[in-house]
């Protein structure tokens, strides 16, 4: 059985380290992880840039297989150590520049095979209203890309410990209304749901599932930012960020 | 769940963000304490940490001897292994004691405890094997108050409610009239 951790011990820079390595193959899977896990926000940075749906998809592949492993850029990436989210969003403006050069979306297909993306067929960012910068789109999607992992794992940890009952109350009192607006049940009729014992049991037991959200949170975040006191610094930046007046409220 | 976080808007994910930035108003400092050491010894990984081993003569050599074949497995995966060998927790049980005896702060005698009684547990429900001397009626009371703490880990509740079932069991067996 996997520890609660174990999913963590493959973080972003150990990835690109791995990027960096000599197989083939171990290359080519450390670069398709970087290109699952930050694919979207480039994306959508790419089309708010004003690139066609079709565009923005082959220059998304582009610039992974290319720019972040094809230049070298993991191993600059090794040096820099800062926030990995600015860096990316750095090379990725460097890109659209040289995009912006020499528009020609089918000679920027890579050699040598695409790296396949989850989802990128199906995948549409949602249409910002006018104001929102490529940066700001960027922001906002690496946001959804990072909350989607962190209520994945903490789902799977959940499932993972036999704590259904933790992730339902969590997910009825503490998600849905904030993803769906919906009001909340009340936790007497969630204890009378699910068999539980006292409403103080089931407060105990959200409680564990928001210390456990937290948890992943710091550590998915954690390995990008280069130290602890970092962590919540990234966090209180990504707020500010999506609490600028704009689109999308 | 997959895919629907990109749908939200901007006051949605900073919603969601804060609840990643939340205390808990009901849990305290010692509460967070008792869970953060908890958490950290829980994922530590095996054989024990040399350094306490090394302070602790009367059960030197005994941690690297039966915790060998789980070299590099987490604290936490021996709890839960039910293909562990009961040696193995009897040696966490014995380990754990020792921290308590030797324990200088509240956080650890409590972390230390719950080591403790969560190796107990495991035996229990995992090898049906009872690794102390202590009777199914102390064993219950303890599990119960250990289950209604707030900063347990589910995994670990989910363990240490089993092992009170059993000792519910056991007692009714040996006092029929209870």
């Amino acid at each position: 059985m996997g520890g609660p951790n174990e999913r963590f011990l493959t973080t972003d820079w150990t990835v690109i380290l791995r990027a960096q390595g000599r197989n083939k193959q171990s290359r080519r899977e450390a670069m398709g992880e970087l290109a699952r896990r930050y694919w979207k926000p480039v994306y959508a940075y790419l089309r708010r840039k004003g690139n066609s749906n079709e565009e923005a998809k082959d220059l998304t592949q582009g610039f992974f297989e290319r720019v972040v492993l094809g230049r070298g850029l993991v191993q600059k990436a090794d040096a820099v150590k800062g926030r990995f989210r600015n860096f990316l969003l750095r090379s990725l403006e460097l890109y659209a520049r040289g995009v912006h050069r020499a528009k020609t979306a089918k000679r920027r297909r890579p050699d040598g095979g695409l790296v396949p993306l989850e989802g990128l067929e199906s995948f549409n960012v949602p249409e910002p209203a006018d104001g929102v910068t490529p940066e700001e789109c960027f922001n906002f999607n690496w946001a959804a890309a990072l909350l989607e992992e962190v209520v994945e794992e903490v789902k799977h940890q959940c499932r993972t410990f036999h704590e259904q009952v933790h992730w339902e109350l969590f997910h009825a009192l503490v998600l849905k209304p904030i993803t769906e607006g919906s009001t909340p049940p009340s936790i007497a009729e969630l204890c009378a749901r699910h068999g539980i014992a006292s409403t103080a049991k089931a407060s105990n037991m959200i409680v564990t599932v928001k210390r456990r959200f937290r948890a992943t949170l710091m550590c998915q975040v954690r390995p990008l930012v280069g130290s602890d006191a970092a962590v919540d610094d990234e966090i209180r930046d990504l707020l500010e960020i999506l609490s600028r007046n704009g689109a999308r409220s | 769940m997959k895919g629907s976080m990109f749908g939200l808007g901007r006051n949605q994910l900073a919603d969601l963000l804060r609840v990643g930035l939340e205390h808990e108003a009901s849990e305290t400092d010692r509460d967070r304490s008792v869970a953060s050491v908890l958490e950290a010894k829980l994922a530590s990984t095996l054989p024990l940490d040399i350094s306490v081993a090394d302070s602790l003569p009367a059960v030197l050599g005994r941690p690297c001897d039966a915790l060998a074949g789980y070299r590099g497995r987490s604290t936490a995966d021996l709890l839960l292994d039910p293909r562990a060998d009961a040696d193995a927790l009897v040696t966490l049980k014995d380990y754990a004691k020792e921290l308590v005896k030797r324990s200088r702060s509240e956080v650890t005698t409590t972390v230390a405890t719950v080591l403790y009684y969560a190796a107990i547990a495991s035996a229990l429900v995992l090898h049906d094997i009872k690794i102390t001397d202590h009777d199914y009626r102390q064993l219950e009371r303890s599990f119960a108050e250990l289950a209604d703490e707030p900063w347990l880990p589910g995994h670990l509740q989910a363990l240490v409610a089993g092992a009170r079932r059993i000792c519910e069991m056991k007692v009714r067996d040996e006092c029929p009239g209870r």
